[in-house]
């Protein structure tokens, strides 16, 4: 098991080159290491043409953000519940799409309309008084978490299981290239420009050994996810 | 040189990681309309979550799997609302007609006191009387009409109301009707529920939602649809005014 490092601001790694530690550490260094300002850019992009009427563009948005919304909600609310309250959250986000001003980025607004959806469903299921306010911080701690549902299944448990030695597994098959590229994207949290740099080749090049790691690994895992 | 499709897939990865230009939204956008684009997506977000949290959570999105795909039903629900209009009040009635799944017109004003209102109307809605909708009185000031727009297995009517009508003012007794149907149904079996509401200001569109998902007896999978409430004024009140 690694550990995070101060001093160098970077992961240890264990023994098969990956680079592990605890979410919240991981979601720390991303955000001190990863520039926002790329993200920021494309998910405008996509708000803007929202705001004139372009569902497609919010479709976009929903597809890239739907699975970490799934995962916030679903530390709420029971599993069963999760899509819809997930769905609801969206569509929350729709309706307020014009009133989103971009002084923040739209996956932290989204993600306020998230938790406030699965607050709503709490109280009305009575789950929860509403006195009770969900700190944001709160849906990131796994902690909590284990306070607000019901344990993981032993079958889930199983199946996560299964699914993180498959996708170490594929990883370990990977090109040396491919295999730094999306370890240093999916772990490090660094930019494509950060990368090329540490890797000492184009963008472009990142993008691609990126992608076709992902492509590799997708195709490993794909009958466990279907 | 990659084909197409492959082209198309990258820009999906660089889209996932926030690197694609804007210029390439377009294609984007375009690679977006083939399903197997979209389910590719949903894939490589849903590897990435599980990789950076380590598999902990990894399946706790859904039930047996790790990836669950809600945008269709989200583009249908949007689109719905996009494509939809309020009904005006029928006459002699005291109509407050929502929006089913809320227009962009209108703004949910979320207090405690709603919350606390949408609760307890939810545990009131066990005592509802259930009225057949052919049994529906004239002298009852029948509801505008119901209709039911079916955009998934189940489906529950919701109102429509015009502009500015935020809710029932204090003053005006309320009693609100809701249809409910599973999925395409004659509208013979279709049954309407009669809610009664507080007499305050409240936003009934979300308390016919939160009602609606949990109503006993009704599976109301995803996605929920919407189509028309109306309201009915008890009789008795009405005589009395």
């Amino acid at each position: 098991m690694g550990c995070y490092t101060e001093a160098t601001g970077r992961f240890a790694k264990d023994n098969r080159g990956l680079v592990r530690g605890s979410a919240r550490d991981r979601r720390e260094t991303t955000t001190q290491t990863r520039p926002m300002s790329a993200q920021a850019d494309i998910d405008q992009v996509l708000v803007e043409r929202a705001q004139q009427g372009d569902d497609r563009a919010f479709d976009a948005l929903v597809l890239k953000y739907q699975q970490r919304i799934l995962q916030l909600v679903s530390r709420f609310v029971s599993e069963g519940d999760a899509p819809d309250v997930a769905q609801e959250a969206f569509v929350r986000a729709w309706r307020a799409i014009g009133n989103f001003r971009g002084q923040s980025a739209f996956f932290t607004w989204l993600y306020r309309i998230a938790i406030n959806t699965a607050k709503n469903w709490l109280v009305s299921r009575s789950r929860r008084p509403a006195s009770q306010d969900f700190d944001a911080q709160e849906a990131e701690d796994y902690g909590i978490s284990e306070q607000l549902r019901d344990q993981d299944t032993p079958e889930h448990l199983l199946l996560s299981n299964e699914i993180n030695d498959r996708i170490a597994e594929a990883m370990d098959g990977l090109p040396d290239d491919l295999r730094t590229a999306i370890t240093l994207r999916e772990f490090e949290g660094l930019s494509y420009e950060e990368i090329a740099e540490a890797m000492d080749c184009p963008i472009g090049t990142v993008r691609s050994r990126i992608f076709r790691a992902r492509a590799a690994i997708d195709s490993h895992i794909s009958a466990l996810l279907d | 040189m990659m084909n197409p499709q492959q082209d198309h897939a990258e820009r999906l990865s660089a889209f996932l990681d926030g690197e694609l230009a804007a210029d390439e939204v377009d294609a984007l956008l375009e690679a977006l309309e083939n399903p197997a684009c979209r389910d590719q997506l949903g894939r490589f977000a849903s590897c990435s979550i599980q990789r950076s949290n380590g598999g902990a959570i990894g399946s706790r999105a859904t039930g047996s799997s790790t990836h669950c795909d809600i945008s269709d039903a989200v583009l249908a629900d949007i689109r719905a609302e996009s494509s939809s209009g309020s009904r005006p009040a029928a006459g002699g009635s005291k109509v407050v007609s929502l929006v089913g799944r809320m227009s962009s017109r209108l703004r949910t004003q979320r207090t405690a006191a709603v919350r606390t209102l949408a609760a307890a109307a939810s545990i009131a809605a066990l005592s509802v009387m259930v009225v057949p909708l052919m049994n529906t009185s004239p002298e009852n000031n029948a509801v505008s009409d119901v209709a039911t727009n079916s955009l998934g297995p189940a489906s529950v009517a919701t109102a429509s109301r015009p502009d500015g009508a935020a809710g029932a003012s204090a003053s005006e007794p309320v009693v609100s009707t809701v249809a409910f149907s599973e999925g395409v149904v004659p509208d013979s079996e279709r049954r309407e529920l009669v809610i009664p509401v507080p007499r305050e200001n409240i936003d009934l569109n979300q308390l016919y939602l939160q009602h609606a998902r949990f109503r006993g007896g009704y599976a109301l999978a995803a996605p929920v649809s919407y189509g028309r409430v109306g309201v009915k004024v008890p009789a008795t009140e009405q005589e009395s005014r």
